[in-house]
């Protein structure tokens, strides 16, 4: 009588934890569904702030992304807003942006949405939208190369102090040779040893860009 | 609306028409309806939970709800889900334990922990003492309680409640405590005079456990009503 019992209320605990089970099943797939409707729901709203707020590109954007064998369009497509957006577009007090010129830059322009666009073995490619505009950063062996708003700033292994100088002026092809920069008539504006690192930027322009959807 | 099932969401606040040719401002407003709509939904995902699941309740959360001057009724409205609702919702029994871990106070209060927060809970005033937080959580088809102090954390599971306490305390002692009556062994005002025993003694290098046990009661489901989610005394 005592093993019925037992078997009994084995059972019966076999059945609950069965119902429980189910129940945990049915919550985790309520909760899928809920977070994939958000996620539409975000992006299609930003989608629509892209469309109404994004008109700019740095002009050596496409080159950057066909290196990835990627497009303007695609990559475009394939951006997401960042984890901060939209809270991070509330204008900011003048005192807070006034504290240095490079914070000033950094809220003026939040980082909105991006996408990588390559992450091979050898070059890393971003797709960025900062502000109003694509931007791009290309990350390869040895340099890094990233663009905001029209200035491009190139981070390249140290070069000896009394040559950093010398750079300012002189067409980037003679500072660095790069297949993206070549015959293009970029003209190293700054110089800099940054750490271990010489930074050089130059002035590439910008190009008018629309979104490939349509406004919602 | 019902009475019962609270009233609509209000309007976010900040949206004026100037701010309609703002892109910026509108999705901001998006933003924030998207958030809203996903917790109103998460929480009827829960009330859903309650209707068909829950059935017993820890005399924890009764007494200590009583002291606090609030019925079942409104504990169950009050129920809100947070994002790990229904991934964790059935973690049960002990484990949860683990997953609070030191609380640091925060403004003079101890600050409700991530893993108890972000699952389906209520939080019951502690009425006159302020450094400890108490939870009446949903755990599988049971109401649970969970109390974190200062330097302990007192959580419920199936019918039984485990004290957990920094600093360690030697073998001699667990002999002597098992079989004791509970408020000689720790002095809380929730533990005085309820006839409880200590049955189960652990002890760390680091942190003491002590077991009882925690009646439970069958728990009347209130009807959530049909209207929305949002309950007016939410903070």
């Amino acid at each position: 009588v005592s093993k019925l019992k037992a078997d009994a209320a084995r059972a019966a605990r076999a059945a609950r934890e069965g119902v429980m089970l189910a129940a945990a099943r049915r919550a985790c797939e309520e909760a899928r569904v809920l977070n994939r409707m958000v996620e539409n729901m975000r992006l299609t709203s930003f989608r629509t702030y892209l469309a109404a707020t994004v008109n700019s590109m740095s002009s050596i954007v496409p080159d950057v992304l066909s290196v990835g064998r990627s497009d303007v369009g695609a990559a475009l497509q394939r951006i997401r807003p960042g984890h901060l957006w939209p809270e991070n577009t509330r204008p900011r007090s003048a005192l807070r942006g006034s504290m240095s010129s490079y914070y000033n830059q950094a809220l003026d322009t939040p980082l909105i949405g991006d996408a990588v666009i390559l992450d091979g073995l050898k070059d890393w490619i971003e797709a960025v939208i900062y502000g109003g505009s694509l931007e791009v950063l290309l990350r390869g062996p040895a340099y890094t190369l990233s663009t905001r708003t029209g200035t491009a700033r190139m981070k390249l292994e140290a070069i000896p102090h009394t040559a950093v100088g010398s750079c300012v002026g002189r067409a980037i092809e003679e500072v660095v040779d790069h297949a993206l920069l070549r015959g293009r008539g970029f003209v190293v504006e700054k110089a800099a040893r940054v750490g271990t690192s010489t930074v050089v930027s130059f002035e590439v322009g910008t190009r008018p860009l629309e979104m490939p959807w349509a406004w919602g | 609306m019902s009475a019962a099932g609270g009233s609509v969401s209000p309007p976010p606040p900040g949206l004026s028409i100037a701010d309609l040719d703002d892109p910026a401002a509108v999705a901001r407003h998006e933003n924030v309806l998207m958030r809203r709509a996903l917790a109103d939904m998460r929480t009827a995902d829960l009330r859903n939970h309650i209707r068909s699941h829950v059935r017993r309740m820890s005399t924890l959360v009764t007494t200590t709800l009583h002291a606090a001057g609030i019925d079942v009724a409104t504990m169950m409205l009050g129920m809100r889900a947070g994002d790990a609702w229904s991934t964790q919702a059935l973690v049960g029994a002990w484990a949860r334990q683990g997953m609070m871990c030191r609380m640091t106070p925060v403004h003079g209060r101890h600050h409700l922990h991530g893993a108890m927060r972000r699952r389906g809970s209520f939080e019951i005033p502690a009425v006159d003492r302020p450094t400890e937080t108490m939870v009446a959580e949903v755990v599988g088809n049971r109401i649970e309680f969970m109390m974190n102090g200062p330097d302990f954390i007192l959580t419920t599971a199936r019918g039984r409640a485990r004290l957990t306490f920094d600093g360690s305390l030697p073998a001699v002692l667990a002999a002597i405590a098992r079989g004791e009556r509970l408020d000689r062994v720790v002095d809380h005002p929730l533990l005085h005079g309820a006839g409880l025993v200590v049955d189960g003694f652990e002890s760390t290098s680091a942190t003491t456990s002590i077991e009882f046990v925690a009646a439970e009661l069958p728990v009347a489901i209130p009807e959530f009503g049909k209207g929305g989610t949002r309950v007016e005394a939410e903070g």
